[in-house]
């Protein structure tokens, strides 16, 4: 019989831990409040040794300590009869620990005083045996009392998991046929936009805007000569003539002044030719100028022109050209915004060029002065340095009038900006209006059909997962079941035999203690001849474990459950094996 | 459109070439061939009157004419004192264009400048001899390279040789026929045929002057040309005058 001061049955997982108890340690298994309950600190002390045992950084795995006993299987417990009968038998054995503990202390106690008498016979049972015996009967009914409670707490627990598991598994199967449903539904779009057919009378293209190329390559040339003749004075200041093509050119300018009206033009084109790098330099500048502005425009057009949700047939083949225009539309930008920037600093600098020539001019045309001071009254040297300080003053006259015309043309500098960009802006539109396409010869889908494959896909991952978590709820829920029984039919109370002869033994370990402390043999005391057995009440150990009421209508659950997954299984689940189906009654 | 060009820019480029080449033909204009006398037997007026006279003559110069100018005093043996120039011939007769404009206004601008030089009044006061034969000499050499243009021998002096040899300060210092004889003979004497031969400057009223203009009119037959008596003269106002009837 447990009296008050019996500890508290270890609910404590924490128990044999570092930090816990071991079984051995008695002092600390007992209460300090006296409610058969641990203290607070105890609990958490417990449970940061089961912590601690579990996540233990930095422990010696070499160590004996933790080393473990392969034979040892009380560490694999699991979720069977041992698992729920251990700590209770953990528990029955600390018990009878105590109360043989506690016959030892009485056993000595009364050995010390001599009691009870070797030769005097007594009549009724000795008052520690009857104590020991009364804790004894309690033990053994306490020991019965929570192995079947522990058993069927163990079942309900199963039991709810088993609901629980049935109901995520039917969750899982409903879910998965919805996504079949869906899936069905987004096939059956894909099918229809796969069929869809534009009407063949839609053409994807356009034409010519300025149909005629005779007048195109008539403004482009208008274009490139304005550009031309606005740009190449700038580049006939920049880069000057030697000496020896300005005598040619006044030469052909000569013969040039013979043709009459001819005259303008044909100085004009001879002065274009005898700058040959000013003319080489102007021509490439504006030539790529107006190729820019012509290519620029014609990938604005390709730009603008289509779209692909206007032509969902030829997305693909639209989403590809754009891509490659804008790319040369961007670079034709650049390019030009290169070009006019060389030419706004180019001009920005041919005033400060031609003032430098006037000033080079004006040097030498005093030095030809000088030289003509210089030569006196020699006839011969005058004439020469007369005719140099004509040619010095002339020069420098020309340059002057260069100098003047640089500083116009720095001044209005922004406004010759502007007149490029409109010029450029003509090539730009020119290229705009004379641009044809024609993409008919398409390659692409209807552009709803992209984002249903997504669609199409995420539900087929969404059924793979519904699926996968059905079959282990499934799974888990039959493990349950199979738990069940199986702690249906475990008769825990099988050993009850075994742990009423361990009791049996406390009232032998009394006396044998007592006559060997009084170094008597417990034979010879009269007292012990009395027969020590304790009366434990009749156990039926066949008696069966209640069996849950719902239990038979789950395991029908589950059976409904696993025959309509795999039902939906045949059609729902994309790609896999189709689940085997397990009879559990 | 290309072609056009092409076309075009041949047409032009040929056509500048073609008249590039051969700049001066050998045909066209006059060649004056001008001795200058600035000795000090001269006035100041006669030689503003002679330099007037050349100023004109330049003024007149046309393209393709050829100028020479020769100090009489040291008979053009010095290239320091004789200035030889031509300008460019033009490319078609009778037209002008702006480049051969600028060209014959800068020769002229020269021509001036070598002018003034000549007569530098300063070195007037310098000179005290006139070596006209021998400035008659180079004008003959000059003549004779003068192309087949028609040639003009203007001589702004007072045609009074005064060389060591041949005084004509007197009278009676005056070579006669005999001399000239000798000289031709000796093939001393250049000749100039063909070149008209106008003098400017000479002294026609004093007995002295008829005698040195009887001698140079001999002389001048005996070149090969023929000085009338209108182009030996004192003064010539209008520069138009120097040339001879019939060229």
């Amino acid at each position: 019989m447990a009296n008050i001061i019996s500890p508290p049955p270890p609910t404590d997982p924490g128990i044999g831990s570092r930090f816990g108890r071991n079984g051995t340690d008695h002092s600390s298994a007992f209460s300090s409040n006296g409610d058969r309950q641990s203290t607070l600190g105890a609990r958490w002390v417990g449970r940061l040794g089961q912590f601690w045992d579990r996540y233990a950084p930095f422990r010696n795995p070499f160590s004996p300590k933790y080393r473990q006993d392969p034979l040892d299987d009380d560490r694999d417990v699991g979720n069977g009869v041992h698992a729920v009968t251990k700590k209770t038998d953990y528990w029955f054995n600390r018990e009878l620990s105590l109360i043989e503990q506690e016959a030892t202390k009485f056993a000595a106690q009364w050995a010390e005083k001599g009691l009870p008498r070797h030769d005097v016979e007594r009549v009724g049972v000795l008052e520690p045996e009857q104590v020991l015996g009364m804790k004894c009967l309690e033990l053994f009914r306490q020991w019965r009392r929570r192995v079947r409670v522990k058993m069927q707490d163990q079942i309900q627990t199963a039991t709810a998991n088993l609901n629980r598991l049935i109901g995520e598994s039917r969750s899982d199967v409903n879910a998965l046929a919805l996504t079949d449903s869906e899936r069905k539904a987004t096939s059956a779009q894909i099918d229809g936009y796969r069929q869809f057919k534009e009407p063949d009378n839609t053409r994807v293209g356009y034409d010519r805007i300025l149909k005629s190329s005779f007048g195109f390559w008539i403004f482009a040339g208008i274009l490139t000569i304005a550009e031309f003749t606005a740009n190449f004075p700038v580049f006939r200041l920049l880069l000057p003539m030697d000496s020896t093509l300005v005598q040619l050119a006044s030469t052909l300018g000569e013969a040039a002044e013979s043709h009459t009206w001819l005259a303008g033009p044909l100085v004009l084109f001879q002065d274009i030719l005898l700058h040959f790098e000013a003319f080489l330099v102007a021509l490439i500048a504006v030539v790529i100028l107006v190729l820019l502005g012509k290519t620029t425009g014609s990938s604005a057009r390709s730009i603008v022109a289509f779209r692909a949700s206007e032509s969902p047939m030829a997305a693909t083949t639209i989403r590809s050209h754009r891509r490659q225009h804008i790319v040369v539309f961007v670079a034709g930008l650049l390019g030009i915004a290169s070009v006019l920037s060389f030419m706004y600093f180019s001009r920005a600098q041919i005033a400060e060029t031609a003032q430098s020539r006037v000033r080079s001019d004006s040097v030498a045309l005093r030095q030809a002065l000088l030289d003509q001071t210089a030569a006196g009254t020699d006839l011969a040297k005058t004439a020469a340095t007369t005719q140099r300080v004509t040619d010095a003053t002339r020069t420098l006259r020309q340059h002057l009038d260069d100098a003047a015309y640089a500083s116009t043309v720095q001044r209005i500098n922004n406004a010759i900006v502007w007149l490029n960009i409109g010029l450029v802006l003509a090539a730009m539109t020119l290229g705009f209006v004379y641009k044809k396409e024609d993409l008919t010869d398409r390659q692409g889908e209807h552009p709803a059909l992209k984002p249903l494959r997504a669609k199409l896909q995420a539900l087929e991952r969404e059924a793979l997962g519904h699926a996968r978590a059905a079959r282990i709820a499934m799974s888990g829920a039959a493990a349950e079941a199979g738990r069940i029984n199986h702690l249906l039919e475990s008769h825990p109370l099988r050993d009850w035999q075994g742990k009423q002869d361990r009791l049996q033994g406390v009232i032998v370990q009394f006396r044998g203690e007592n006559g060997r402390l009084r170094g008597l043999d417990p034979a010879n005391i009269v007292a012990f001849r009395q027969p020590s057995t304790i009366v434990f009440p009749e156990v039926d150990e066949n008696e069966e474990l209640r069996r849950p009421t719902e239990f038979n209508q789950l395991l029908e659950d589950l059976d409904h459950v696993e025959a309509e997954f795999a039902r939906v299984a045949t059609f729902a689940i994309p790609t896999g094996v189709q689940p085997a189906r397990t009879r559990l009654l | 459109m290309k072609r056009i060009l092409v076309v075009v820019a041949t047409v032009v480029i040929a056509a500048g070439c073609d008249s590039a080449v051969g700049s001066e033909s050998p045909n066209t204009g006059h060649s004056y061939v001008v001795g200058v006398d600035i000795s000090g037997s001269r006035t100041k007026a006669e030689m503003d009157e002679s330099k007037k006279l050349l100023d004109g003559l330049i003024d007149r110069l046309q393209a393709g004419d050829h100028l020479t100018l020769i100090e009489v005093y040291q008979g053009g043996r010095q290239p320091a004192r004789q200035w030889t120039d031509s300008i460019r011939s033009p490319r078609k007769a009778g037209e002008l264009t702006g480049t051969e404009r600028t060209r014959i206004e800068d020769f002229k601008a020269i021509a001036r400048m070598q002018s003034s030089i000549l007569f530098d009044s300063v070195r007037t006061k310098e000179i005290q001899t006139s070596d006209i034969f021998g400035t008659l000499s180079r004008a003959a050499d000059y003549a004779k390279a003068s192309r087949k243009r028609p040639t003009t021998l203007l001589m702004l002096s007072d045609m009074m040789n005064e060389t060591p040899d041949v005084m004509m300060t007197e009278r009676q210092e005056i070579p006669g026929k005999t001399w000239i004889r000798e000289r031709a003979a000796e093939k001393r004497i250049p000749q100039l045929s063909g070149v008209c031969v106008v003098v400017a400057g000479a002294d026609v009223s004093t007995a002295r002057g008829a005698a040195i203009r009887e001698f140079w009119t001999k002389y001048f037959e005996a070149t090969g040309t023929h000085v009338s008596p209108d182009n030996y003269r004192n003064m010539i106002s209008d520069p138009a005058e120097v040339s001879c009837s019939g060229q």
